[in-house]
């Protein structure tokens, strides 16, 4: 099964679309997540790449993990700055009354430091649009490593006249990433059988409790990197333009989908800098 | 003769380092012929190779004097991938050589960066594939591939680029004895088409493997070029070959130990077949050691390992269904040899064995000393069983060789003392004691494999898992390697040693075992199971060349199979 951020062949709808009409659906969905404020609007936008991703056999199990974690860490910074937007001059868009509805109080006006702080309606939706985003963004990038191939990619980027640098620095990620993540899971069973496990709350004994799994794996980047690098010019990358292996010329789904996308984004954008529609 | 390649004066040191690794080399490579760079481990043959297409000095800088005229060019005036048209290297390991997300998504790569037309990419392609048995691979994820197909991967990446010089090291060390033969006849295949003048080296593994397909060898030694020629003429040297400590093929040694004075010593089975018959016994003489069988550690009984009915499926694209129903014993006292083609599930076996990997059907049974392996926690089983892995820089992440040993027991929670205790026990099994306080910064591979095995030991489980634990080395530290497994098991523990080499099973393993795509063919002593030419040739397997050259003889109707030169000359005498 492939692991996380790792192309995996099938015959799904979005497997079979061009890798330019991949790029336009799965990114203009993640930026328009990203500029949005509105939990309420990002929600739509989540499940539509949610069931993007489900048709495409995306194995979503092997995300969970790093979703959670993502998720609570940018919760946590979020809700640090949310507990503060007490003042009606932080929205723009919501109607005063209601975000300024106090939910709880969580320190009086008189406390030390940080004076007073609450969960307000506007500041809860604050605080929620960013778990959303990450999720968002997340899946969006793992649904298009996990749809299109690295020659496909490789095929764009030189047909979009990247520098052959930042082509090979692509390429590298993509055949690089998935392979540290295996060898990190080779490397926790290897330090298993030893004995390895962490069990504290603390968080830096967690965090040092995860040596035995960073050393061999900074060893493993290292030696990789430069093997990679090596590998890949033995086999002449780099000498010339490759030969694109694959026929990716546009059919009318990828037309279609390419159209109404960007057409939807366009709409998206006006309405949200002209009406605030997707503002807080 | 013409050469394709001309190397003057080569000298090559690298960076912060003061050992001369190559010094003053002169030599020519044959064209179009299979040559076979050989040495010891250390002896500078990667790096010699790494010059022959640019990668040194160009992306592993060090000091670099000397000329290599490739085809008649002078290689400095050409960048990596310039080179590339002309020569290309196979890497030992090949996970990191492959590029694509699929298999023919890499084969086409080099071809793709060749600039070729779209067609003539995937005919090579498919040609490649067909080349490598990877036909029906197409889509699948590489990494889906076992160790030895991913290396036939990386070749058929290479030959689709159709090189005139085809540089490979150490690269059949991960292929079962066919896969071995497969590469070698389609490099072969291949010359004969068009021609291609191949250099691999060895660092005495595989040495078999390349004397019946090399034309001319170079023998390598501390930097410097010890001798060159056919490799008949060169294992006739047999103080200057010793000295290096270099492997030597089993039907060698056999001459050597017979002593009879040979210009020419075999070093191919057919050569050896044809001097045997003009041998008359007579002139057989004992060497200077006494000539007897192998030893063989007896098994007290015990059984410590228990499996029943072992199934697992890989969930991949498509599925892969590595184990049918595996039932295996292993005893108190026993070294196993596990042995089976690339692919048969030898190394998912070992996992479930040590309760990495879970069954895929209840009715599977793992007992490690009568705990089930499936339900309990790694933390109980791991005291009962252990795994060393076959990279041994997957585990080892302490600043000393001493707090590497020492980690396992201190996860354990063992008492200071017996820590302390069980620490110098095992450093002091595997010969590194001395280098208790010393830093890991530097190590080779021989000192890590050797750390990694000690690692284990200190744990003190009764049955030890080891996966490919010669894999790289010289031939001192194998046999290091295989007297402490020998000890372990002579202590009362019992050792599954996987692996490919089959001199090495028959000459340290009390029992044998071979699997052949999820299901174990036979399990059996080292003469019964290498006795079973149709069992072995299902799975894709040999026996130990000595024995080949007993059955080519007609010397096994009597029963007699020898796997070892000595057994053989026991029995001649």
């Amino acid at each position: 099964m492939a692991t996380m951020f790792e192309y995996e062949p099938h015959e799904s709808p979005i497997h079979n679309l061009n890798p330019v009409t991949k790029i336009v659906l799965f990114l203009s969905l993640a930026f328009l997540s990203g500029l949005y404020l509105d939990p309420r609007l990002k929600i739509p936008i989540l499940i539509i790449i949610v069931m993007i991703c489900w048709n495409a056999k995306l194995p979503f199990k092997k995300y969970s993990g790093l979703l959670w974690v993502a998720i609570l860490a940018v919760l946590f910074t979020s809700s640090f700055r949310g507990i503060f937007m007490i003042k009606p001059g932080y929205f723009k868009a919501l109607p005063t009354e209601f975000a300024m509805t106090e939910l709880f109080q969580i320190t009086p006006s008189d406390f030390p430091i940080f004076g007073r702080t609450a969960i307000t309606y506007g500041s809860l939706l604050w605080m929620s649009a960013f778990p959303l985003t990450t999720a968002t963004v997340v899946l969006a990038m793992a649904g298009l490593v996990h749809t299109t191939s690295s020659s496909e990619m490789i095929q764009v980027l030189n047909s979009a006249r990247l520098p052959g640098q930042a082509v090979f620095v692509i390429m590298v990620a993509l055949r690089f990433i998935p392979e540290m993540i295996r060898q990190m899971e080779t490397i926790q069973k290897a330090q298993q059988l030893r004995g390895w496990h962490v069990e504290s709350r603390n968080p830096v004994k967690i965090a040092r409790g995860y040596f035995p799994l960073l050393v061999p794996m900074l060893r493993i980047i290292v030696e990789s990197i430069d093997r990679m690098t090596i590998s890949t010019k033995n086999r002449a990358f780099g000498l010339r333009t490759a030969t694109g292996i694959r026929d990716l010329s546009f059919r009318t789904r990828d037309y279609l989908i390419t159209g109404i996308t960007s057409e939807l984004f366009t709409l998206a954008l006006y309405l949200l800098f002209k009406y605030q529609i997707g503002n807080l | 003769m013409d050469d394709a390649i001309i190397i003057e004066d080569l000298s090559f040191v690298y960076l912060h380092s003061d050992i001369q690794i190559l010094n003053q080399i002169n030599l020519s490579i044959p064209r179009n012929k299979i040559t076979a760079l050989v040495g010891p481990v250390g002896a500078g043959k990667t790096t010699l190779l790494l010059t022959l297409n640019g990668l040194i000095p160009t992306y592993i800088p060090g000091k670099f004097s000397g000329k290599i005229y490739i085809n008649g060019m002078d290689s400095s005036k050409y960048e990596t991938e310039e080179l590339a048209e002309k020569v290309n290297f196979i890497f030992d390991d090949p996970v990191l050589q492959i590029v694509g997300l699929t298999v023919e998504e890499d084969v086409a790569f080099g071809p793709a960066n060749l600039g070729l037309p779209r067609d003539e990419i995937w005919r090579r392609v498919h040609k490649s594939l067909s080349r490598m048995r990877l036909v029906g691979y197409e889509k699948r994820n590489p990494r889906q591939l076992s160790g030895g197909e991913m290396q036939l991967l990386a070749m058929a990446g290479i030959f689709a680029m159709q090189p005139e010089i085809l540089v490979m090291d150490e690269p059949v060390a991960m292929l079962d004895p066919v896969g071995k033969k497969m590469v070698f006849d389609a490099i072969c295949e291949i010359n004969s088409d068009r021609g291609l003048t191949t250099i691999v080296s060895d660092s005495g593994a595989d040495i078999e493997s390349i004397c019946e397909f090399a034309d001319h060898m170079i023998l390598m030694s501390s930097g410097k070029i010890v001798a060159q020629g056919k490799p008949e003429t060169i294992f006739a040297k047999r103080d200057l070959v010793q000295d290096t400590t270099l492997r030597v093929p089993q039907v060698t040694k056999l001459f050597w130990d017979i002593q009879l004075p040979l210009k020419k010593v075999p070093v191919r089975l057919s050569q050896a077949v044809d001097a045997m018959r003009k041998v008359k016994i007579s002139q057989v003489r004992k060497s200077r050691k006494d000539i007897k069988e192998s030893p063989q550690i007896e098994s007290s009984g015990n059984v410590l390992v228990t499996a029943h009915n072992v199934c697992y499926t890989y969930m991949s694209t498509p599925p892969v269904e590595a184990l049918r129903g595996v039932d295996i014993n292993i005893k108190r006292g026993e070294l196993v040899a596990l042995l089976g083609q690339n692919g048969s599930g030898k190394t998912t076996l070992a996992l479930h064995l040590v309760g990495i990997l879970k069954p895929s059907n209840p009715d599977a049974i793992i007992e490690i000393s009568g705990i089930d392996v499936v339900k309990a926690p790694l933390k109980e089983t791991i005291q009962l069983i252990n795994y060393v892995f076959q990279n041994p820089y997957n585990q080892l992440f302490n600043q000393t060789f001493g707090e590497e040993v020492e980690y396992g027991p201190k996860q354990m929670g063992l008492p200071k003392a017996e820590i302390e205790r069980r620490t110098i026990a095992a450093l002091d099994a595997v010969g590194l004691l001395e280098l208790r306080n010393f830093y890991q910064a530097a190590l080779t591979r021989s000192e890590a494999t050797l750390l990694g095995l000690a690692s284990v030991l200190s744990m003190d489980p009764e049955v030890v898992i080891a996966d490919e634990p010669t894999k790289g080395l010289d031939e001192p530290t194998s046999k290091k390697v295989l007297e402490v497994l020998q000890e372990r098991c002579k202590a009362g523990g019992a050792v599954l040693m996987i692996t490919h080499d089959m001199e090495l099973a028959s000459r340290y393993a009390s029992r044998v075992v071979v699997m052949s795509r999820g299901k174990i063919l036979i399990d059996g002593s080292p003469s019964t199971v290498f006795s079973n030419s149709a069992v072995l040739e299902e799975a894709y397997l040999a026996p130990p060349q000595i024995t080949r050259l007993a059955i080519e003889l007609g010397m096994t109707k009597d029963n007699f199979f020898p796997l070892t030169p000595e057994e053989f000359i026991y029995g001649l005498i």
